[in-house]
C-alpha cells in the first residue's frame, strides 16, 4: 500500500472539468426550459437536477478519460519494451 | 376575505392550538365558512367561559364514554360529577377517571341530580331514545352519541323535543370539527375540485365485531351491536359519520336510496349484516355509495369526494387533481433521452392502453398525515354551548340528518326497495336545500 496523492495542479484540473459539466448541465437546462416551453423559475428550482446532472457527465468523462489514460499507458509501455 | 386567502390563513393557524385554529376559522372564514360550518361559530361567539365549570353526568360510561371522558377530564371547565351504569366492570372502569364522581344505577337518579347541568349519553342505540327524551324533559343539556334514534320516527321526536325545550343538543359527528373536513369542504364548495359528481365511502374490516362476553347471558348485552333489539348493525354504528361527509361535500340531501346487506362470512348467531351496500341518489342524479364489509379490510375506511377536477381522500387527509403539473422541462427531456434509447415498452397503440390509474401523490390537506379526528374539539364545543345555554347553528341538524340517512338506508336494505326520501322527516335546515327531494329525478 502507499499513500495516493492528488496534486493540487490535478484538484484544480478536475474542479475545472467539473465546473464546465455543471455549464454544460445548466445549459441543457436552459435549452429544456425553452424546448419544452418550461417556466424560467426551473433555472432555480430545477438547480438540484442540474447539479446532480453535472456529476453524472463529470463521472462519465473520468471513465472515459481514464479509459484513454490505460490504452495511452498501455501503448506507451509495449514501446518501452520496444 | 377570499377563500384562498382563508385557506392559507388555515394553513399557518395550524401551527397554533387547535381551538385558537377553530377560533380563528370563524373570524377568518367570512360567509363561506359560516355557510359550510356554521357550528363553528361556537368558538368565536361563545364568550368569556373563563373559570366557569360545567356538570356533567355520564349516562353509558362504556368504550366510546369513557373514550370521550378522557377529552372532557382534561377540560378545565369541566366537572364530571355523576355517572350512571348498570354494568359494574363499566362503572369501574369509569371510576379509575373520575374517582369523585356519584354512582347511579338508574340514569333516571342521574337526571334528578340537581348538580348535573348536561349529560353526555354513550349507551346502546336502542336506549338512547327514552334517555335523551327524559333527560331534555328535565333541562338538562345532551351529547348524544349517533346514531340518535332507533328508527325516524324517534329521532324526529329527539329533535323536536329540542326545539321545544331550547336545551343544548349535540351529536357525536365528530368530523363536523376536525380541521381536516373543514378545510376540504371549503375547498369542495369554492369549486376547486370542479362539479363534485359522486361521493363514495366505505368501512371495511375483518374482524368478527365482537366483545369478550364474561358469562354467556351477557351477550346480547355485551355485543348489544349484533342484535336487531338494540341496533342495526353496520349502518347505525358506521355508516352515520360518512354519509353525513356525502351531504355536506354535495350540500343537499339525497332523494333515493337503495341497497342490500347479507350475512356472508360471520355466521355465528348474529342478527344483524355482516356487509352492505348502499346507493344514494341526488335529485340531478349524483350520486353517493356507502358500503361495508367486516371480512376484508384490505381498503380499511375512506371517504372519496370526486369531482370533475379532483378527488379527495379524507381520511388519508389528501386531495389530487386530476390535470397533474408537468414535470420540469429537465426532466422531460432526459425522460425523452431514455425513451429515445429504450424504446416504448408499451405493446400496443393509445386505444389499448390500460386506463389504470396514473401515479398521484396529491397533497395533504393540512400538510402533514392526519394525526387525530375532532373528538376533542367536538366535546369541546358543547361544552362552550352548554355553558352558554346556546345551540350552535347547524350541530344538531347536521347529527339528525345523518342519522336519518342511516336508517333510511337501513329500511332500503331490510325491504329490498328502492325508496324515496321521507319528506315527513325534514327539517327546517336551509344548508340542505330539501325542496329537491320533493322534485322529480330526471
Amino acid at each position: 500500500m502507499k499513500d495516493i496523492v492528488i496534486t493540487v495542479k490535478r484538484q484544480k484540473t478536475e474542479l475545472k472539468i467539473w465546473l464546465v459539466c455543471l455549464a454544460v448541465a445548466f445549459g441543457l437546462n436552459v435549452y429544456a426550459i425553452i424546448a419544452y416551453e418550461g417556466q424560467w423559475a426551473e433555472l432555480y428550482h430545477s438547480i438540484g437536477f442540474v447539479v446532480t446532472a453535472s456529476f453524472v457527465i463529470y463521472v462519465i468523462l473520468l471513465v472515459i478519460r481514464l479509459c484513454f489514460y490505460g490504452i495511452w499507458r498501455t501503448i506507451g509501455k509495449s514501446q518501452k519494451t520496444k | 376575505m377570499d377563500i384562498r386567502e382563508t385557506i392559507l390563513a388555515m394553513d399557518i393557524d395550524m401551527r397554533q392550538d387547535r381551538r385558537d385554529f377553530l377560533r380563528n376559522l370563524g373570524i377568518l372564514g367570512g360567509g363561506l365558512l359560516a355557510a359550510t360550518s356554521p357550528w363553528l361559530s361556537i368558538f368565536a361567539d361563545a364568550g368569556d367561559t373563563t373559570g366557569e365549570k360545567l356538570k356533567l353526568g355520564i349516562i353509558g360510561p362504556g368504550s366510546r364514554g369513557r373514550f370521550l371522558m378522557k377529552f372532557l377530564v382534561g377540560n378545565s371547565k369541566v366537572d364530571i360529577v355523576a355517572i350512571a351504569d348498570v354494568y359494574q366492570p363499566s362503572i369501574e372502569a369509569a371510576l379509575e377517571i373520575v374517582p369523585n364522581a356519584k354512582v347511579y344505577r338508574d340514569y333516571r337518579k342521574l337526571l334528578e341530580d340537581k348538580r348535573v347541568q348536561a349529560v353526555l349519553v354513550a349507551t346502546p342505540l336502542n336506549k338512547h331514545f327514552q334517555i335523551v327524551m327524559d333527560a331534555m324533559e328535565a333541562g338538562k343539556h345532551v351529547y348524544c352519541e349517533k346514531t340518535i334514534g332507533y328508527d325516524m320516527d324517534q329521532c324526529k321526536k329527539m329533535y323536536d323535543k329540542h326545539i321545544e325545550t331550547g336545551v343544548v343538543f349535540f351529536t357525536g359527528q365528530q368530523r363536523l370539527f376536525d380541521p381536516r373536513y373543514i378545510k376540504v369542504m371549503q375547498m369542495v364548495h369554492d369549486g376547486m375540485f370542479g362539479e363534485i359528481t359522486k361521493v363514495r365511502s366505505w368501512w371495511n374490516r375483518n374482524a368478527d365485531w365482537r366483545r369478550d362476553v364474561p358469562e354467556p347471558h351477557l351477550e346480547k348485552f355485551i355485543n348489544w351491536r349484533l342484535y336487531k333489539e338494540s341496533s342495526k348493525g353496520l349502518m347505525t354504528e358506521l355508516a352515520c359519520h360518512q354519509l353525513q361527509v356525502g351531504t355536506w361535500a354535495i350540500g343537499k340531501l339525497p332523494t333515493r336510496v337503495m341497497g342490500h346487506g347479507s350475512i356472508n362470512y360471520w355466521k355465528d348467531g348474529r342478527e344483524v349484516y355482516d356487509n352492505v351496500s348502499t346507493l344514494y341518489v341526488f335529485v340531478d342524479g349524483r350520486k353517493m355509495e356507502w358500503g361495508s364489509d367486516i371480512a376484508n379490510k384490505f381498503y380499511g375506511l375512506e371517504e372519496q369526494i370526486l369531482g370533475s377536477k379532483g378527488t379527495v381522500e379524507l381520511e388519508r387527509g389528501k386531495y389530487f387533481f386530476e390535470e397533474i403539473p408537468p414535470q420540469p422541462a429537465f426532466i422531460q427531456m432526459l425522460n425523452e433521452w431514455q425513451s429515445d434509447i429504450f424504446g416504448d415498452t408499451a405493446f400496443a397503440g393509445t386505444s389499448w392502453m390500460a386506463e389504470t390509474a396514473k401515479p398521484n401523490i396529491g397533497k395533504y390537506i393540512l400538510g402533514k398525515k392526519p394525526e387525530a379526528d375532532g373528538s376533542s374539539l367536538l366535546t369541546e364545543a358543547f361544552v362552550e354551548a352548554a355553558i352558554c345555554g346556546r345551540q350552535p347553528s347547524g350541530i344538531l341538524e347536521e347529527g339528525y340528518y345523518a342519522s336519518i340517512l342511516c336508517l333510511w338506508g337501513h329500511e332500503a336494505i331490510t325491504s329490498g326497495q328502492i325508496l324515496d326520501f321521507p319528506s315527513e322527516y325534514c327539517i327546517d335546515y336551509d344548508v340542505y336545500d330539501t325542496s329537491t327531494s320533493k322534485t322529480e329525478h330526471l
